[in-house]
This record gives structure tokens, sequence and C-alpha cells, in this order.
């Protein structure tokens, strides 16, 4: 798919951050951010490894941050702490029936945060 | 002795941990709270509640690192038992937090569980900052380089930082 689609989810997740009266919106915005973040660092581990990561591996987030953070490559280091810690995020807006956090606030800052994730990806 | 804490709706600072430890170390076994505004309607960010109910204790004996609020103290202990590295890992880690957020940051521990279909379980470390969204990333980006990305290839698949920022 093309990387459009996954700049489509970081601006849906803008939208929905401004619906701050509906619970399910916010949670959904951390959601649609990650993976938004999450798709476009899929496609730069293809590029790299030549490997794909599918959906029905069991462990494909753990496999694909685990790369980054263990990268030669300092930049590809912090993409993936941080990633992870969006995973955070995501697993409680996705799974937790009390969100853990500070939901407004992670919903503002989700798409701010796949964004710059994003633009520290390397183009290939 | 009693613990009556006052909480103001939308005062994230009166809900910060050290607030909280006073519960903790109350021979109550729970404490009283107060809302100034009973009637208000509270917003999903006042999330304060989140630490009345549960036992955040500052971690203060030998099981865990000092310098950190620690939720679910046994559990951490145990994770931190089964990987012996992780304890030095956090000690160290206070001075360098200190360093790119300030003292007055506080640092929170507790394990955590992906329930994604990935799986795995990792100690969280949340550093709340008073710092708004820009300036707790530059302090992120601080720490990142001065500490955490030595360090994130050993230990990245068992500790995780985040910040929780104004």
């Amino acid at each position: 798919m093309s990387p459009t689609i996954w700049d489509g989810f970081i601006a849906l997740s803008e939208e929905l951050a401004k619906r701050t009266a509906s619970e399910a919106a916010l949670r959904s915005a951390i959601s649609r951010a990650y993976y938004g973040i999450f798709n476009h660092a899929r496609l730069y581990y293809t590029s790299v490894t030549g490997k794909e990561l599918r959906s029905n591996d069991g462990r494909i987030h753990e496999k694909l941050w685990d790369w980054y953070k263990e990268n030669s490559n300092r930049d590809l280091r912090r993409i993936g702490s941080r990633a992870t810690a969006f995973r955070i995020w995501r697993n409680s807006a996705d799974y937790d029936k009390k969100y853990k956090g500070n939901l407004r606030g992670n919903a503002e800052f989700a798409p701010k945060q796949a964004r710059e994730l994003r633009d520290w990806i390397p183009m290939k | 002795m009693t613990d009556l804490i006052e909480l103001t709706r939308g005062s994230r600072t009166n809900a910060r941990p050290q607030t909280v430890s006073g519960l903790s170390n109350s021979n109550l076994p729970t404490g009283i709270v107060t809302l100034s505004v009973p009637s208000s309607r509270f917003e999903p960010s006042d999330y304060f509640c989140v630490y009345v109910a549960t036992s955040w204790a500052p971690a203060n004996d030998d099981d865990t690192p000092h310098g950190y609020s620690v939720l679910g103290k046994a559990e951490v202990a145990e994770f931190l038992t089964t990987h012996p590295p992780m304890k030095a890992l956090l000690e160290e880690a206070v001075p360098a937090i200190d360093r790119a957020f300030g003292r007055a940051s506080i640092k929170r521990l507790e394990r955590f569980r992906f329930t994604d279909e990935s799986g795995g379980e990792c100690v969280l470390l949340t550093i709340a900052t008073e710092k708004n969204y820009e300036e707790a990333m530059h302090a992120l980006s601080s720490l990142e380089d001065a500490w955490w990305l030595d360090r994130v290839c050993e230990f990245g698949s068992l500790l995780c930082i985040q910040v929780e920022c104004e």
C-alpha cells in the first residue's frame, strides 16, 4: 500500500483528536497515529532488509521495533524507542477499559509524534 | 495519623505521586479524598483518580531502585530479579533524567504487559514533567543522546521510557 495511506491515518488522527468530547474519538486518534507510523516504519524495514513483516506474524510489533532499537544507526534506535512508548499508548487506547494516562493530552500529542517519527525515517 | 488530601479539579500538580505517597504511608488501609467541586463533570484528562485508586509507593528498599515511585512493587521487583542488570540501569538513569528534565521531574516505574497481538512485557519508566510538549521532547532527546541510545540495544526490549507532560 502507498505511504500516502499511512499519512492519511495520521491526518485522520489529527481530526479525531479535536473531538475532545468523545472518548472513542480520542482513543482512535492515538490508535490511528500509531498505525500511521507503524506502517511507515514497516515499509522502511522491508526496503532495507528485503523481508516482509506480515500482520499474521504474532510478534510483528515487537519484532519491528526491536529491529529499530537494535540498529547501528542512532536515529533509528531513537525511532524504535519512542515508537515503543507509542505502542503502549495504543495498547491502552484499544484494549483497556480505563485508559492509563492522560487521554486528551496523549491524543493531542499522538499525530505530532507520528509526524516527527515519520520525518526521521530515512527516504529509501 | 489520617491523611486527608484535597484534590482540586484540573490541578495536575496535586495528583502527582508524592501526594499519593502520603496515602501509602498512612496506617489506614484507605485514604479520604475530598473534591473541592464535587458536582463537577470530570474530563478524560483529569486522571488523578488513577493515582488515588492505586498504590504508588516510593522505592525505598533493596528490591527496587532508588529515586522512583513504583506501582505494583512486587511485580516490578520480580521482573528486576529476572533481569538483574536492570536495577543498576535504572539507578544510573536517575541522574541522567535529572540532568535532562530537571530534579523536579517525577520518575515512576511499573510493569507493563502488552495486550496487542505481539504480547510481551517490559518495565515502563514514566517521566512526569511540568514542561510543555516541545520542551519535554527536547529534554527527551537530551536524555536519549546522553544516555539511553547507548543502552537501548541491550535493554530496549526490557525498558520503555515515556514522557508525561503538560
